[in-house]
């Protein structure tokens, strides 16, 4: 077990693993924490798993640990890595099986004041329109056909298809279409998995929240972004469903004799991986866009029923129910970029596993007016808590990869929320706090209870003081629907 | 042969352990169903035989678990009664089915985190962790 004699201080908030910790290491582990949060990371496995993750081949710079880390499996939840392109490896682990979880968040000119006597409409009529739960069908009836094109695709589908505007596109990460997706790369099982599921929420912690913006600390960016204080926003949290959960553990399984083959030994199995540039890492590589694709898709329609909700409800009170797009991320995704290595500008494959791109001003692929401000950084907090919005900055592609956290990061194992925490006792206090929830299961609330996550504010406070973030807005919940 | 839950802090996790290899899988696939928590079982007629490969045992234990989560997902059905047969690199599963009218926890896959059978005194023992 590593303690906490084994990490040094790098800065006040910056620490690290070095690589002579374990003989096997290749890069450092980095870690951006506060003392009291790191003593507490310390008490599950989340560091040994960053470490195990430092000895993938062809590794460069630095695992980085974000403020929200917790244990996974294989890859902590909360790490970075990124690999050498095309000689370094890819591995589904270190991604993870809900590809492209990640989240949307929409913003309105509605005033929260004005919007009250219509929540709990508005409530009922989100989860109405938006399927969650277990085993939550889609929105569409899809052939098999169309299905493959709109995993090739992506958004560009939806936008041909009315679901999107131009403005959704421009506003996502890589305008919600990864080039080099491979539909034929993904088995039959995967399809038979995703193709009764896009357009729905599932369950665990994904979510749609409606909050309202109770804090500006960015006028420019807000207003760059449209967003207003006392406004309400919309929030969408969740992935590509049983499609990348099958992709991920189809390829797992491929690879295991695949590292055998290449002669990669790994400390976990989990984080099973192939060179980028051989058949398996290719495939994988195809394969992986296709369920990136199949989020932003899924998301897509979320957010084109959330609208037809706001429509509905909210015509009586203001002419204008727009929900315009502000941004949409990936949180668990494997992305080919260019970075700066020794002070070299080096193409690699950045591992990115409950963390975010957080790109700074004047990088490649942000829309024009989001240029000057850098890339909008979406975190949500736990269930009934603060969220936040920020951007990335120049600094973030020094020090972090140009990554940032995604969340608040778990501090309770499910089990333990389920015999501590009563369902019923989350829903009152959080309706207390006047906040409506619709929510599939008691359990289910219970194991998403505030008290299982760390506090997002304080998550927030170490990366915006390291300087790979700044703060634009918060929002606070008064909708949550759960599945 | 039992299982008992390991504590995880975002997913789910067994240890398992039995008399022998065909024991291990069996309570594996149970402790998998037991932490789902499916109840509500009606039996549903005839049997089941999937042929599992894998190059080691523990590639065939988790894409046994994995075959049975797949058939949660997609035919609504679990399986007891296993008669397992190990093979070259494979093994063939006889099962029984049954529908099921509830799952509570759904695990959406079996992971290879930390996986290792240990025999140790004749006892077979590993430990699972699922993502949910």
């Amino acid at each position: 077990m590593i303690r906490i004699n084994d990490i040094k201080q790098v800065e006040k908030y910056i620490w690290e693993i070095p690589r002579g910790y374990r003989p096997d290491m290749r890069v450092p582990v980095r870690i951006f924490t506060t003392k009291d949060m790191l003593e507490k990371t310390l008490t599950d496995r989340s560091l040994e798993q960053a470490v195990n993750c430092s000895t993938l081949p062809g590794l460069v710079g630095k695992v980085i640990v974000m403020p929200d880390i917790h244990q996974g499996y294989g890859f902590p939840i909360g790490g970075v890595a990124a690999t050498q392109y095309p000689k370094g490896v890819i591995s589904p682990g270190a991604i993870g099986y809900d590809i492209n979880c990640g989240v949307r968040l929409l913003a309105s000119s509605i005033e929260t004041n004005s919007a009250k006597e219509y929540f709990k409409a508005l409530s009922i009529r989100l989860n109405q329109l938006c399927p969650s739960g277990v085993g939550s069908e889609g929105l569409k009836e899809l052939s098999k056909k169309d299905f493959i094109q709109i995993l090739g695709e992506g958004s560009r589908w939806a936008l041909s298809n009315g679901y999107a505007t131009e403005s959704d596109l421009e506003r996502t990460e890589e305008n919600g279409s990864l080039t080099g997706a491979k539909p034929d790369m993904i088995s039959e099982r995967a399809l038979t998995r995703g193709l009764s599921q896009l357009g729905s929420l599932g369950a665990g912690n994904h979510f749609i929240e409606v909050d309202s913006v109770t804090g500006i600390y960015d006028d420019h960016s807000a207003k760059l972004m449209g967003l207003k204080l006392g406004c309400l926003v919309v929030q969408i949290h969740t992935g590509s469903r049983g499609l990348g959960h099958q992709v991920c553990t189809d390829y797992v399984k491929d690879f295991q004799l695949a590292a055998q083959r290449y002669g990669i030994h790994l400390p976990d199995r989990e984080l099973v991986c192939a060179p980028l540039d051989s058949p398996e890492g290719t495939a994988y590589l195809g394969a992986m866009r296709v369920a990136a694709n199949f989020a932003f898709v899924n998301r897509q329609l979320l957010a084109h029923a959330c609208r037809q909700a706001f429509s509905e409800i909210f015509y009586r009170i203001s002419k204008n129910q727009d929900l315009h797009q502000v941004y949409d991320l990936a949180h668990n995704i494997g992305k080919v970029e260019n970075h700066q290595v020794n002070g070299v500008s080096t193409k690699v494959c950045v591992h990115r596993k409950g963390a975010t791109r957080a790109f700074g001003p004047g990088s490649a692929g942000l829309p024009p007016e989001y240029q000057e401000i850098g890339q909008p950084v979406l975190v949500p907090g736990s269930m009934g808590t603060a969220s936040w919005v920020l951007t990335g900055t120049s600094k973030s592609m020094d020090l972090s990869i140009g990554s940032c956290c995604h969340g608040a990061g778990r501090l309770m194992s499910r089990s333990q929320a389920k015999k501590e925490i009563r369902g019923s006792s989350v829903r009152l206090e959080l309706e207390e706090k006047g906040i409506h929830i619709q929510a599939g299961s008691m359990a289910g609330l219970a194991e998403e209870a505030p008290e299982t996550y760390k506090n997002v504010d304080d998550v927030v406070d170490v990366v915006c003081k390291i300087g790979i973030v700044k703060k634009v807005a918060k929002l606070e919940p008064i909708i949550v629907i759960k599945g | 042969m039992g299982f008992i839950e390991i504590l995880h802090t975002a997913d789910l996790g067994i240890n398992v352990w039995g008399e022998s290899m065909e024991e291990l899988f069996s309570e594996s696939a149970i402790g998998m169903y037991s932490l789902m928590g499916i109840n509500g079982i009606e039996s549903s007629g005839i049997n089941k035989s999937i042929v599992v490969s894998g190059f080691d045992n523990e590639c065939l234990l988790i894409n046994f678990l994995n075959e049975l989560l797949y058939y949660i997902e997609n035919e609504n059905t679990i399986f007891d009664g296993f008669d397992i047969s190990f093979g070259a690199n494979s093994c063939q599963v006889k099962m029984v089915p049954h529908k099921i009218i509830k799952c509570r926890n759904p695990i959406k896959a079996v992971t290879f985190h930390n996986l290792e059978i240990i025999n140790s005194n004749h006892l077979y023992q590993v430990e699972i962790v699922f993502d949910i």
